[in-house]
């Protein structure tokens, strides 16, 4: 797996989890500006990281759900979750 | 249906501060201003002391032991009543509700549970937030370690 796809995949699971984190936080401080902005922010570069790599990688989701919609099938040809090492720089 | 917190400009104070609109050193020093005056416990005794029992003449309790005989009337220390003895640290003691508390938790009131507000501060990094499970440093705990039963804990 090319590193830069890993990077990404990781960069994309780490801002996901923020804003999960940030959207819970939020269910119980609606008038919390700073978290909101934050939110906000953090939404902005998921979205912006999820483009990035559907452009170089494929689509992320299956069912016409990605960005992606001219190489909707190109996502069987990347390694399953349970294939990649997280701790190897490689596949 | 009320909803917490409440929506507004005014930043949130917990739900009772707000509906008695007095903060607890307020409201204990209101209490303290209405609680009455203690009595001094009456002396034995006297007539409003409430205990009837005769207090036995000490001439005659010296003569029943030295005659040997043994008196059939209750001892009266088990009808004493005394004054429950407090700490005394310099707090004034709170009585309300039948409980009693001396300090720090003289300020609260017993048996009620407080959750405290979370505050949005400084958060963590990203990729430590997703190892840890949290975006927020307070929220973070260390998990016991496991420990195999009928081990000590080396495997």
């Amino acid at each position: 797996m090319d590193p830069r796809q890993k990077e990404l995949l990781m960069r994309i699971m780490e801002l996901e989890f923020a804003c999960i984190d940030l959207d819970l936080y939020l269910a119980t401080h609606p008038d919390d500006t700073r978290a909101l902005q934050d939110f906000k922010m953090r939404s902005q570069e998921l979205m912006n990281a999820k483009m990035e790599y559907e452009l170089a990688y494929g689509p992320l989701l299956n069912y016409g759900f990605g960005t992606n919609p001219g190489r909707t099938w190109q996502w069987i040809d990347e390694p399953w979750p349970w294939e990649i090492n997280w701790r190897r720089s490689g596949t | 249906m009320r909803r917490y917190p409440p929506r507004g400009d005014k930043p949130f104070r917990y739900p009772r501060a707000q509906e008695e609109n007095e903060s607890p050193r307020e409201r204990r020093r209101l209490f303290e201003s209405e609680e009455p005056k203690r009595e001094p416990a009456p002396s034995k005794g006297s007539p409003d002391s409430g205990y009837a029992m005769p207090e036995k003449n000490a001439s005659e309790r010296v003569d029943s032991e030295t005659a040997g005989q043994v008196s059939n009337e209750p001892e009266s220390k088990e009808l004493e009543w005394r004054e429950p003895e407090r700490p005394d640290n310099g707090e004034k003691t709170i009585t309300g509700m039948g409980v009693e508390s001396t300090g720090l938790a003289g300020t609260i009131e017993l048996a009620t549970a407080f959750v405290p507000w979370q505050m949005y501060g400084r958060t963590l990094d990203l990729r430590e937030a997703l190892r840890l499970g949290t975006l927020f440093p307070e929220l973070t705990r260390t998990p016991p370690r496991y420990k195999k039963p009928g081990t000590r804990g080396e495997e």
